[in-house]
């Protein structure tokens, strides 16, 4: 308990989060995350925000860009619209996306 | 807001005070401090605290011992459980949250919200947690850090670790022994007593006064707060003389100078003392009628608790 933090299907959040830790969103968040562990996008979850993180897996809905340090996973329920940057980007089979990518290190 | 109730209070807490948010909430640079900061040092605060805590919530809970106890049963339906097993959201010790949270189901906070928040549900703020804002839920359990009003349906219970600077609004309330509270309580449920209460300005001017005025209920409220004002000359021969001279004067003597500290003592009194409602000039606990002179002792007993309690102001 504690060393991960679900913000469950309820929960409405209009603003920025900031954690060192696993963050699960089941529920509705709109402003920004800054993370340095991973974020995941529950199913369910609906996130309007610019999200930085080290990995990150969409299960929910996603309308924001995305920067992350290690991964970026659409699963195949997830659903994407914006910019991801990111050294490994996952899209599953069923998944939907619109937007660019931005792969490895340059620039 | 806070402030104008309580007079006086730890250095811990005025500093504390400084984060308060006016308005948005005020980020807090280094969190990883401030928290165990907080939470540290607690030794000689707890005497004080607990003055601040009898003070508060008088004005509204006199009253209610007199007449409202039986029209009252403690109808604790719906108890509230803080149980987290139920589906909740976990809020991690290492995050911070800006912004603002709606929530129909319960928050467990062990991390940090700058943001208000609003739940139809529970809230528990777990010893690390620190919420910097304004709280509307249902109910809360606090072990950790509140600065903010606390807006709760039902109810509030304050820890042990609890720090709370902010009113707290509530039909119920529970505070353990060793929360530090700063603040204004305000209870439902006390309409009807609201009405027979003086407005506070008479009460600090002129508290005789307003005792001859007021209706049954603030009569015997006020019978008592007499007992507390400057002891009369023939009293104080009557008792000097008697036992203990050396003990008695100086508690007259800091009672009798400054009527604006009769005020405050007055609030204090008031929850503990039951007063007789019959004999308004008699002192609060019973003698037998017939004891003259001894009916004079128990009030010097009284009255000494108060100046000591004054000697440490």
């Amino acid at each position: 308990m504690g060393e991960k933090t679900i913000l469950g299907k309820t929960i409405e959040i209009d603003g920025e989060i900031e954690s060192d830790e696993d963050l699960v969103i089941q529920g509705t968040l709109r402003g920004k995350i800054l993370s340095k562990q991973d974020v995941t996008v529950d199913v369910g979850g609906n996130v309007e925000a610019s999200i930085t993180t080290r990995n990150l897996a969409i299960s929910g809905r996603l309308k924001g860009n995305v920067e992350a340090t290690a991964r970026v996973e659409l699963c195949k329920e997830g659903t994407m619209i914006g910019d991801v940057k990111a050294p490994r980007v996952v899209l599953a089979d069923g998944s939907k996306f619109k937007g660019n990518i931005q792969m490895g290190t340059d620039e | 807001m806070a402030n104008k109730k309580v007079s006086e209070g730890s250095e811990e807490l005025a500093e504390f005070e400084v984060a308060r948010p006016k308005g948005r909430p005020k980020v807090v640079e280094e969190e990883e401090e401030l928290i165990p900061e907080e939470l540290g040092d607690d030794d000689e605060l707890l005497p004080e605290v607990s003055i601040e805590l009898d003070a508060a919530p008088a004005p509204v809970a006199g009253p209610v011992a007199v007449t409202a106890s039986a029209e009252e049963p403690p109808v604790q339906t719906a108890t509230p459980v803080f149980d987290t097993e139920q589906s909740c959201t976990t809020v991690g010790p290492t995050v911070v949250i800006r912004g603002k949270i709606r929530s129909d189901e319960n928050l467990v906070v062990f991390g940090r919200i700058e943001a208000g928040v609003k739940s139809t549900k529970d809230v528990r703020l777990e010893a690390t947690g620190l919420i910097n804002s304004d709280l509307h839920v249902r109910c809360v359990w606090v072990a950790g850090i509140v600065v903010g009003d606390i807006h709760a349906t039902q109810l509030v219970e304050l820890a042990p670790e609890a720090r709370v600077i902010g009113d707290i609004y509530t039909s119920r309330l529970i505070v353990k022994d060793g929360a530090k509270f700063r603040g204004r309580v305000e209870m439902d449920g006390l309409q009807a007593l609201e009405a027979v209460r003086p407005p506070v300005q008479a009460q600090a001017a002129a508290p005789k006064k307003t005792a001859k005025s007021s209706p049954a209920v603030a009569e015997v409220i006020w019978s008592d707060v007499e007992d507390l004002a400057p002891t009369p000359a023939h009293r104080q021969a009557a008792v000097t003389p008697q036992s203990e001279p050396a003990v008695e004067r100086p508690a007259a003597g800091a009672r009798a100078p400054a009527p604006a500290q009769i005020a405050v003592t007055q609030r204090v009194r008031q929850p503990g003392a039951a007063p007789p409602p019959k004999a308004p000039e008699k002192p609060a606990a019973p003698p037998p009628p017939a004891q003259a002179q001894a009916g004079d002792k128990p009030p010097a007993d009284g009255e000494k608790g108060i100046g000591s309690w004054f000697r440490r102001q």
